[in-house]
């Protein structure tokens, strides 16, 4: 009897750790460790389970079918799910912005004609340099975040529900001018 | 009018240079003598008969007008030209605009028992004037790729022989854009309109004799490959068929680029490392015989973009699309569908079948070549339908694939994470064959690992 009652209490223990997972992914680091931003706290994300459920409502990918399949970290902001993905430069590649635009834009989006369909820049902000892209009518933005220092990589996505594209564009400006290095 | 009288000005301006030429004969009583029958009926007869490679110039198109005829003997005469697209024109290095109707004639002579035609282009250069042409005459064979060209200097020959030229060819001189028209591709309610040129280098004049133009030589333009076109005949033929299986059809994608004259064109896209694409066609000259010439390589001077030609007939079709991404890129979605948007227009019906068999994109990346052949037919038709919505989603899902595979694998090289996309979206559409760039081509299908689900090259067996 003790030992059942053992089992079914490291059963427990062992079903909530699991439901407790806030981070996954090889080589990822908190991103709460590097940077400083009012929308990005250690205690506001979500676990892997509730950011599934809103993931696959959203998207699909067939890399990410079930929860541990995820990567990075989540946070709900305003209906928005923004995953971040944090790696030390050293465990991961550094990327050349200016090359990454050609080759992950529409082809022949550096001519203009795509100006209407996707967008993307590659700019300063606080002390770190971003590269954002994204389709106008899709509901995934993008950014990638490498620091001045060259410390830290962090690999981002807005995703937000169809009626939400808007706001997400809008929003993240207001997300990445609140991400500081420290 | 004014074009006309453009055009009679650079007329008897040309015949004043051939005049020249000619030991001073009194030509003006000649003009508007009637052209004999047999001239006109040879040309024709020729036209309908013969088939070459054409040159840059003769894939102009134009029409012989047989109503501006000027008799220079019974063995000389010069016939103006129609270009029948109001679009062409050259520019020269000051960026001047030509247009090609009021630069180029016909000239036919008699020898050796038949009629031989040549097609010419004047270039002026700064100080030519209508009475004393300045510049360059390009000839070439009006049905033969033969090509060269002759300088003039206020009315005098400068170089006493015709040098010859290649489209592409790098010697030292000055680079000029020709050919260049307005392309227009429509698809689904979207059209996007793109003027192509054609490059060519010219031999600047130092061949001696007085009065050439000073100044410092043009810097060449350093977009266009050295010595394309060098080499092996531009002809080979395939003894491989090409099958949908992807181990099948290895055997075909590995002979269509080793073979010399294919392989001369490929190592010279390989080796442009600058950042805009360049690019050449593959054209089945021989449908019974399977025989396949290359275009000149050339750039529309876009780092992420470039037009595509196509051409069909009863001389043959295009059936290979070959391009270069100067970045770190695997092929993009639009690369595996490179000239479905001409498929439809594909006459006579019967090389439809032709090209979908012998279809190929091939793409030069920083690291490795791909080569994209059809492994679905229908699927790939099918795209064809409202392409640019398809392609859009494509585009967008490729991008979501590609960033998904980089957070999950954070040392992947970008073009695994595209290779990944790829296979996810269009494996049972097209097959995508890899090779390493450097070294001993050997290309093999790209799948995805069963157990990675990572990209990786099959290995057929023999």
């Amino acid at each position: 009897m003790k030992f059942n009652i053992l089992a079914f209490l490291l059963l427990f223990a062992f079903n909530c750790t699991k439901a407790q997972t806030y981070i996954q992914g090889e080589k990822v680091v908190p991103l709460a460790n590097i940077v400083n931003s009012e929308f990005l706290s250690a205690t506001k994300r979500l676990s892997m389970t509730q950011a599934f459920d809103i993931y696959s409502q959203r998207r699909s990918s067939p890399l990410f079918k079930k929860p541990s399949d995820l990567v990075g970290e989540f946070w709900l902001v305003d209906n928005l799910l923004i995953n971040i993905v944090s790696r030390e430069l050293s465990a991961t590649r550094k990327e050349n912005f200016q090359e990454l635009r050609y080759s992950s834009g529409p082809q022949g989006a550096s001519t203009g004609k795509y100006k209407n369909q996707y967008f993307d820049t590659v700019k300063t902000v606080n002390n770190y340099n971003v590269f954002i892209s994204y389709f106008f009518t899709g509901n995934i933005k993008s950014f990638i975040v490498q620091d001045k220092q060259s410390r830290y990589k962090l690999s981002g996505t807005i995703i937000s529900t169809n009626s939400d594209i808007k706001k997400a564009e809008v929003f993240m400006d207001t997300l990445l001018n609140s991400i500081t290095f420290k | 009018m004014r074009s006309n009288n453009l055009f009679s000005i650079t007329f008897i301006s040309l015949v004043s240079i051939f005049f020249i030429i000619s030991c001073n004969k009194e030509v003006y009583d000649k003009i508007h003598t009637p052209i004999p029958q047999q001239v006109r009926s040879s040309y024709e007869s020729q036209a309908k008969e013969k088939y070459v490679e054409k040159n840059f110039l003769t894939q102009i198109k134009y029409e012989p007008d047989w109503d501006r005829v000027y008799q220079e003997s019974d063995s000389s005469l010069f016939i103006g030209i129609n270009v029948l697209d109001s679009l062409e024109y050259i520019r020269t290095e000051q960026n001047q605009n030509y247009a090609l109707a009021k630069r180029m004639f016909l000239t036919a002579r008699y020898y050796s028992g038949s009629w031989h035609f040549q097609t010419n282009l004047l270039i002026p250069v700064k100080g030519s004037r209508q009475e004393a042409f300045s510049g360059t005459v390009i000839t070439a064979d009006a049905f033969s790729p033969r090509i060269g060209y002759s300088e003039y200097y206020r009315g005098e020959y400068i170089n006493k022989k015709m040098n010859s030229i290649r489209s592409g060819a790098k010697v030292a001189g000055t680079w000029i854009t020709t050919n260049c028209r307005s392309v227009t591709a429509s698809m689904g309610g979207y059209s996007s309109t793109t003027t192509v040129c054609d490059y060519i280098y010219i031999e600047s004049g130092n061949g001696g004799g007085s009065g050439q133009p000073n100044g410092p030589l043009p810097e060449p333009d350093p977009r266009i490959p050295t010595d394309a076109g060098d080499g092996p005949p531009n002809l080979y033929k395939l003894t491989k068929k090409p099958s949908t299986d992807p181990c099948a059809g290895r055997a075909s994608v590995n002979e269509r680029a080793n073979l010399d004259s294919a392989k001369l064109f490929l190592n010279k896209i390989v080796t442009l490392t600058d950042s805009v694409e360049y690019a050449y066609e593959t054209f089945m000259s021989s449908i019974v015989h399977k025989e396949l010439q290359n275009t000149p390589i050339r750039t529309d001077g876009i780092r992420d973009e470039v037009q595509w030609n196509m051409k069909w007939g009863d001389n043959g079709l295009t059936v290979g699309f070959v391009h270069s991404h100067p970045f770190e890129s695997a092929p993009t979605p639009h690369d595996l569908f490179n000239g479905l948007s001409g498929y439809n227009q594909i006459q006579p019906v019967s090389q439809r079948a032709v090209f979908t068999e012998y279809f190929s994109s091939t793409i030069v990346t920083e690291n490795y070549i791909y080569v994209v052949t059809i492994k679905d037919a229908n699927k790939w038709l099918a795209m064809g339908t409202n392409f640019e919505e398809k392609i859009q989603t494509g585009i967008q899902e490729y991008k979501y694939l590609k960033d998904d595979y980089k957070n999950k694998n954070p040392t992947a090289l970008q073009s695994e994470a595209q290779e990944f996309a790829l296979l996810t979206l269009y494996k049972d559409v097209v097959n995508i064959y890899r090779s390493n760039k450097s070294g001993i081509w050997d290309f093999k299908p790209l799948q995805l690992d069963s157990s990675t689900n990572k990209p990786s090259s099959q290995n057929c067996n023999p």
